[in-house]
């Protein structure tokens, strides 16, 4: 009897552990009662099929745990207001971060990638420019979105043509990696720059960002960045480290706004894209 | 069909649990537990609602306007007597409604095409009957 009891405690201790697994907001509002439950769920269980039935109701509590507090940080990822953005800079390391650190680790361990097949092949390079080209055509849409109705038709304009650029360049890395075909890849990076500036000059003139501010400046930085690839890669016929650290970086952050941006354009525009 | 029935409308499909959890909360108030139970004797014990499913559930239809929590006075109520209790909105009632008659409609259509004659085995004679009154 004891050690049933032991083992109830623990288990109920274990499990409170376990709820920090959830978002924090909805811990403070629902966590105390889960836990609530999954105590009152023990001890009938135990009631009705003993000290072995914990096991299938672990299993079934922690593989429910697992998918729905997946679930619940998407939900609050999607429905984060923007001033929560710069906690969330996590999310940016885990969805961006396998990026920069493949292509640094292409560049700075050409040798090492090479022995391994993995420098300068037919598929990690296009599949770093693809993933890189549409990240930022995700994170663009978050910025789109929240540009004013006033100011639609030139948004528009401008992120297709920064769509256009996006899937002119993945369709460029994935089938015409080698060789180069130097005005299409040109294309796929001078149509996002010019799209690009257009929106950040959109935004800041409209000042539709409100508190985030600096997201205009990110853009125009964007636009330069990309102008410069051109450039570096039209003199040098190679892509330096510099760029590469730009357009990673680049990547990571309109992902992450995109990600933010998407909330704030619910009550405005319709529900939410994943909402 | 009127607006309330096409904002009904607008909320189906809804997934297994809400129902079910909806489905408990038409004939009385309960709280989180209570809910479990519930749906757990009443589809005899094959539905089993865990923690996580059950209150991620009731935070999506407290959102929504389908349940609501039932304001009460805990005075001294201990704090593992102190629990959220639901009800059912107006708007929930009509949500689940329109739910158990799209599902009713499905289980029809399954009828017609004899998918459930072991369920009842008269229908298809009744079906005869009553083609011929």
């Amino acid at each position: 009897m004891l050690n049933e009891l032991k083992l109830l405690a623990a288990s109920s201790h274990v499990y409170r552990l376990l709820l920090r697994a959830y978002p924090a907001p909805f811990r403070r509002e629902f966590g105390r009662e889960m836990a609530l439950v999954f105590g009152d769920d023990l001890r009938a269980t135990v009631r009705k099929s003993g000290v072995e039935g914990l096991i299938g109701l672990w299993l079934v509590t922690f593989f429910d745990l697992l998918k729905t507090a997946f679930a619940e940080h998407v939900w609050e990822m999607i429905h984060m207001p923007l001033e929560k953005l710069s906690r969330w800079r996590w999310l940016a390391i885990v969805i961006g971060g396998p990026l920069p650190l493949l292509t640094f680790t292409n560049y700075f361990f050409w040798d090492l990638m090479q022995r391994l097949g993995l420098a300068g092949n037919d598929w990690l390079h296009p599949l770093l420019a693809g993933v890189g080209l549409l990240l930022t055509g995700i994170g663009l849409y978050g910025l789109y979105r929240r540009l004013p109705q006033r100011a639609r038709p030139a948004s528009s304009v401008a992120y297709g043509a920064v769509l256009f650029g996006v899937l002119l360049g993945m369709v460029g890395f994935i089938t015409f990696m080698r060789p180069f075909s130097a005005p299409f890849i040109s294309a796929s990076f001078i149509l996002p720059s010019i799209g690009l500036a257009v929106m950040g000059l959109i935004s800041l003139s409209t000042r539709a960002l409100g508190g985030l501010s600096f997201v205009p400046l990110l853009i125009i930085a964007g636009a330069i960045g990309f102008a410069a690839t051109v450039g570096d890669f039209a003199t040098t016929g190679r892509i330096q480290i510099v760029t590469q650290l730009f357009l990673a970086l680049h990547h990571i952050s309109w992902l992450m706004l995109g990600i933010a941006l998407w909330k704030t354009q619910e009550d405005k525009a319709g529900p939410a894209l994943f909402a | 069909m009127t607006e309330t029935n096409r904002h009904a409308d607008s909320q189906l499909p809804l997934s297994p649990a809400v129902v079910h959890i909806l489905l408990s909360l038409v004939d009385e108030e309960r709280h989180g537990y209570g809910i479990m139970q519930e749906v757990a004797a009443r589809t005899g014990g094959q539905v089993h609602l865990a923690p996580g499913t059950l209150y991620g559930a009731i935070k999506r239809l407290l959102a929504k306007g389908l349940i609501e929590e039932v304001a009460e006075s805990w005075g001294s109520r201990t704090d593992d007597e102190r629990r959220h209790t639901y009800r059912l909105t107006k708007f929930g009632r009509q949500v689940v409604q329109a739910e158990t008659t799209r599902l009713a409609g499905l289980v029809q259509q399954a009828r017609d095409k004899r998918l459930l004659s072991h369920l009842w085995p008269g229908a298809a004679r009744e079906g005869t009957l009553c083609l011929m009154n």
